[in-house]
């Protein structure tokens, strides 16, 4: 199927230590030789660096999510009746609740996502996912939401422990006092509830695929082989894994979740998989789906477009991803526009 | 310590190693996890001779032939290599 679509993608920073995910499912898109769309970048911050990248065609500033659906909606109004929308990807947790609460208003001027409902969305929130697991037979880490960080001196739970942000950033944590200084940043960073969550000594694994009417569809699997002080993958290596696939299914299934997620799991030294997360969009590594021969990105396209679900290549395992940091330069020009305009337009 | 044909054994039950990728090189890749380990020459030839359903028994005979050492030895080694294969791999 041709696609000649405008899509347009959030979550274009992309900051060497914790980049989004965005800039990478527009490179899904433009390497796709069937895509023949226009892809519109959307951001949050002037210094977002995907919003000036080549491969987008035009780039965007939106309301931080504070602002709530009803300004989100406005300005996403105004983009559309400049680039004609088709298709918006969302690709970061904290704008989720906005844009879906705004689906079906989109979805009456032409514009689709592919996104799960508001209470799918919730129950895998990071302080409901124990509930959730427990509903679905899938082992998680206890985990407790802390509103007192003299809890961290109570000596209730032994150390290492790992302290979690309400949407993002987890820090393992060896003593009381690093507990209560990330227990602090987090709440300040991301709000409350901040979460703690016991340590298990493992291997990390991740998936993302899309959860369908007909259930999980193309997962593509990954082992981290190299992390940044922020614990996220700067290289990784494609896998399979059976008993992930199955977890991740039932997770799917159990939820009734549609759109794209990333399942990040913990395989323990017992062999025994533990649910770390379940993200609700893309990961920042979903390059690699472009990599295995599973584009994700083009099939939420086509998905969206109509089509039905593609038979997905086998399972590549042994295909590495190293990320890189380079730099972009950008004139005055544009910098000034997307600053005072909040529209950057080729 | 378990003993080396057991550990054998569970590897094979769990298909693990089937589904290692191994090249002459000596370069292995564990499909499942992602890790990847170097392998000397013998390593090769002995894992090889093991993903074939050979014994350890078996397989010391066949290493201590082309190796012209004492089966007792290249079982003793063997047992070794298999124990660090379960380790790294189960």
């Amino acid at each position: 199927m041709r696609v000649a679509w405008n899509v347009a993608i959030t979550g274009m920073n992309a900051r060497p230590e914790n980049p989004g995910p965005g800039y990478a499912v527009a490179r899904c898109l433009r390497q796709a030789a069937s895509f023949r769309g226009r892809l519109v970048g959307l951001g949050y911050d002037v210094l977002d660096a995907g919003l000036y990248h080549a491969q987008v065609d035009s780039s965007y500033l939106l309301p931080y999510p504070a602002a709530g659906a009803e300004a989100l909606l406005e300005r996403l109004l105004e983009i559309h009746e400049r680039e004609h929308l088709d298709a918006v990807i969302p690709c970061l947790d904290s704008e989720l609740p906005c844009f879906i609460a705004i689906a079906a208003q989109l979805e009456l001027r032409g514009i689709k996502m592919m996104l799960p409902g508001a209470e799918q969305l919730q129950q895998r929130n990071k302080d409901r996912l124990p509930e959730l697991c427990r509903r679905l037979g899938i082992h998680t880490p206890e985990t407790r939401t802390v509103s007192d960080p003299g809890f961290f001196r109570s000596g209730g739970w032994k150390y290492p422990l790992v302290v979690k942000g309400a949407f993002y950033d987890a820090v393992i944590c060896h003593e009381p006092a690093q507990a209560e200084e990330a227990y602090y940043r987090l709440a300040v960073q991301w709000g409350y509830p901040v979460l703690v969550q016991r340590f298990h000594e493992g291997q990390e694994i991740n998936l993302t695929g899309l959860g369908t009417p007909q259930g999980l569809a193309g997962a593509v699997m990954m082992s981290k082989r190299a992390l940044t002080d922020k614990g996220k993958a700067w290289a990784g290596v494609s896998v399979v894994d059976e008993q992930l696939e199955r977890l991740a299914a039932t997770l799917v299934e159990g939820l009734g979740w549609r759109g794209p997620f990333e399942a990040e799991v913990l395989r323990a030294r017992d062999g025994q998989l533990y649910l770390i997360e379940m993200n609700p969009r893309f990961p920042a590594w979903i390059y690699l789906s472009y990599g295995v021969g599973r584009n994700l990105p083009l099939t939420l396209i086509e998905l969206l477009q109509g089509a039905p679900l593609p038979s997905f290549a086998p399972l590549r395992p042994g295909v590495m991803f190293l990320r890189y940091a380079e730099e972009l330069i950008v004139d005055m020009k544009s910098f000034e526009n997307l600053m005072m305009r909040g529209a950057l337009i080729a | 310590m378990k003993p080396a044909q057991e550990v054998l054994e569970q590897l094979r039950e769990a298909d693990v190693l089937r589904q290692l990728a191994l090249s002459d090189s000596g370069f292995l890749f564990d499909p499942r996890t992602g890790q990847s380990y170097s392998l000397n020459p013998t390593a090769v030839e002995a894992l090889e001779m093991l993903r074939l359903g050979l014994s350890l028994r078996q397989a010391a005979e066949e290493l201590s032939k082309n190796y012209t050492t004492e089966a007792e030895q290249a079982e003793s080694c063997l047992e070794s290599f298999v124990h660090q294969l379960g380790r790294y791999l189960a």
